[in-house]
């Protein structure tokens, strides 16, 4: 793992109306790294990334990014990250091609960038001759590949990745993993990834974040947590690290 | 520059290809002014119709002007009409609102078997007016049927001339001018047209701007449109630019409606009425008078009035729109409480007290004002009612691109699932 931190998350905090969801998170995620925020349902994962990914303001708070504080909505940390929301859809009356093109408009300003970007995601999406059909004709597992495509062809340095195999079946769970690695293997990127899935954590994670409640309750490697707790599994080691079930 | 064309290319593929929104851009609009222009035929016909059988007299506020005081036909007419008879037109127009005008030569011409001349000067406020219309058709039907009975008692006429006796020229006569029948019924035309136009694209594209951000939340794809590497402004100006390029689809095929109806159902549905009613009936001179100047200030007016009214939508759908059908309810409601005040200042029609305060509380739509400013001659009013659309756009997109926020799209309340009142 590599030493150089791309981004720093410090004291988030984010409230609605009287719930704080996320409460004082602070990490660290270093280039070529997959670090994962691990948790159960409405523990914060998704608000976490919403803000470090530039969707939601945080209440206080700062991300340090790429060498800078990250000032919100800047347009250049947003061409240098991507995100892929846990339960997004597709635009059904486009095609996966248009899809693909319109998300690489949207990053790069040259046509050959373009053009470069859309064969990256044609490829990574895996969809061959279907890629010119219409998405919303796509199986769910066709859908996720698609928009895990759009997410990674612009290259970001980092990728922001809510739950990519939440809903899937082991086949495409487990292509979706084999595609994300590669490309944090093959491009030196980081990606942050969120999960409660223990067994993809396990597979996957270089760091893995624990959260609950909104807090951060622990972070290390998988083999830290599991020495740290002494315990078989990463889902026992978040119970301990929680204090036990509520 | 990129990044919005994309987008915009993105919303003009998604909505064209949605079913909801042909049926409500392409559909509707097309069958908008066929509707419209039928109600409005079998209601010039009935008036017409009654006016054959007599159920209709000559107004209180009218007055007959003979030219030739010693005009024996004409004379017996006016006896006949019971109506007060004045020295001069200038004269009658100080005192009356409906002026009757028996042009010198009258009875010389019916009794040489030629169309007797009249005109019928009408004082309004504008030069336009569906119940304005309405009257000089029923006050040249009314008049054609009385000089007919007179003469088929006093003279041997032959029929053609018994069937159509009068060449009647309408006048609106507004502000000390006389404007002539052809430029009448261009203004008539063009201002309906504006109109109806307002009218009908204001739900059309409310709707498609309600529905830019509504297909956004069904599909759950709003998350993804605000990690994009684009300001807010620009996701809110590329959607409006394909919103606004799918809502002139709109205006193409209600554009091409009301020519179905002007060249294949008018004719047929007036063909009955013969042709002293139908001379009357000023719809029908429109290409007699065609003023390029008007024409492109309408053109305007309505392509600002699209470009506003989308973008309305789109603050109606982010503000409401949780889904398709949602963007649909909270857009039509909107919409026909906008567009309501335009519809008796426009018509004539009288409204009810109740609504009457509203009408008149209600700010004029500055689009139709724009036209209405122009055709009226009132020339200082017009860079007043652009500087009003220009602001309203500049505010818009600025409250637009604040309002569409991560909390807003994603946690906002929401309509969903209504049913839409059109």
């Amino acid at each position: 793992m590599s030493s150089q931190v791309v981004l720093s998350a410090r004291g988030l905090v984010k409230k609605f109306g009287g719930v704080t969801a996320v409460n004082n998170v602070s990490f660290d995620v270093s280039s070529g790294e997959v670090f994962c925020i691990v948790g159960p349902n409405g523990a914060g994962k998704t608000t976490t990334l919403r803000i470090i990914a530039g969707i939601l303001e945080p209440d206080s708070g700062d991300i340090l990014a790429f060498g800078g504080k990250v000032q919100w909505g800047s347009i250049e940390y947003k061409r240098l990250i991507s995100y892929l929301p846990e339960d997004a859809g597709v635009y059904k009356n486009l095609t996966g091609l248009d899809y693909l093109k319109f998300m690489a408009s949207m990053y790069f300003d040259d046509s050959a960038s373009i053009e470069e970007a859309v064969e990256r995601g044609v490829k990574l999406s895996g969809l061959g001759v279907r890629v010119g059909d219409k998405a919303g004709g796509y199986s769910k597992g066709m859908k996720r590949r698609l928009l895990l495509a759009a997410a990674l062809m612009v290259n970001p340095k980092l990728a922001i990745l809510d739950e990519p195999t939440a809903g899937l079946d082991v086949v495409h769970s487990v292509d979706m993993r084999k595609v994300i690695l590669g490309y944090v293997k093959t491009t030196g990127s980081s990606a942050i990834v969120s999960s409660h899935n223990m067994l993809e954590v396990s597979y996957v994670c270089d760091r893995v974040a624990l959260i609950n409640k909104g807090v951060i309750v622990d972070v290390g490697t998988p083999g830290e947590l599991l020495e740290k707790y002494k315990v078989p599994n990463l889902e026992e080691a978040f119970i301990k690290a929680v204090g036990g079930l509520d | 520059m990129r990044r919005v064309l994309a987008m915009s290319v993105k919303e003009v593929k998604s909505l064209l290809k949605d079913r909801y929104v042909l049926l409500a851009v392409i559909i509707a609009p097309f069958f908008s002014l066929l509707i419209i222009g039928s109600i409005y035929s079998i209601g010039f016909r009935q008036v017409v119709e009654e006016a054959r059988e007599a159920q209709v007299s000559l107004p209180r506020d009218t007055a007959i002007v003979l030219e030739d005081p010693g005009d024996l036909i004409a004379k017996s007419i006016a006896l006949i009409l019971n109506a007060n008879t004045v020295d001069s037109v200038g004269e009658a127009l100080e005192h009356y609102r409906i002026i009757i005008v028996f042009h010198r030569g009258f009875s010389e011409s019916l009794e040489n078997g030629r169309r007797g001349n009249v005109s019928l000067i009408v004082k309004t406020s504008k030069p336009w007016s569906l119940s304005d219309t309405m009257i000089t058709s029923s006050l040249t039907t009314l008049l054609s049927r009385v000089v007919e009975t007179y003469l088929s008692q006093k003279f041997n006429i032959s029929r053609e001339l018994l069937s159509n006796p009068l060449n009647v020229n309408v006048k609106p006569y507004v502000n000390g001018r006389e404007f002539s029948q052809a430029e009448a019924a261009f203004l008539t035309l063009a201002v309906m047209a504006t109109v109806f136009a307002i009218l009908i694209l204001s739900m059309v594209t409310l709707q498609v701007g309600a529905l830019s951000i509504g297909m956004e939340r069904e599909a759950r794809t709003a998350e993804l449109l605000l990690a994009l590497p684009a300001s807010r402004a620009e996701i809110v100006f590329g959607k409006m630019v394909g919103a606004v390029t799918v809502s002139f689809a709109a205006f193409i095929s209600f554009i091409a409606g009301g020519l179905v109806y002007y060249y294949a159902l008018l004719p047929v549905m007036m063909s009955e009425l013969g042709e002293g009613a139908l001379q009357a009936t000023t719809i029908f001179q429109v290409f007699n008078f065609i003023d390029i100047r008007i024409v492109s200030i309408i053109l305007l007016a309505l392509a600002l009035h699209i470009i506003n009214a989308t973008l309305t939508g789109i603050l109606v759908g982010v503000l409401f729109a949780g889904d398709i059908r949602g963007a649909l309810t909270a857009s039509s409601y909107i919409g026909l409480a906008l567009i309501a005040p335009l519809i008796p200042e426009v018509t004539g029609f009288s409204v009810p007290p109740a609504l009457e305060a509203i009408f008149t509380l209600t700010p004029y739509y500055p689009p139709y004002k724009l036209v209405e400013s122009i055709i009226l001659g009132h020339y200082m009013k017009a860079p007043l009612y652009l500087t009003i659309i220009i602001a309203y756009f500049a505010i818009l997109t600025l409250l637009t691109s604040k309002l569409m926020s991560g909390e807003r799209l994603i946690y906002g309340i929401a309509v969903r699932r209504l049913k839409p009142p059109i």
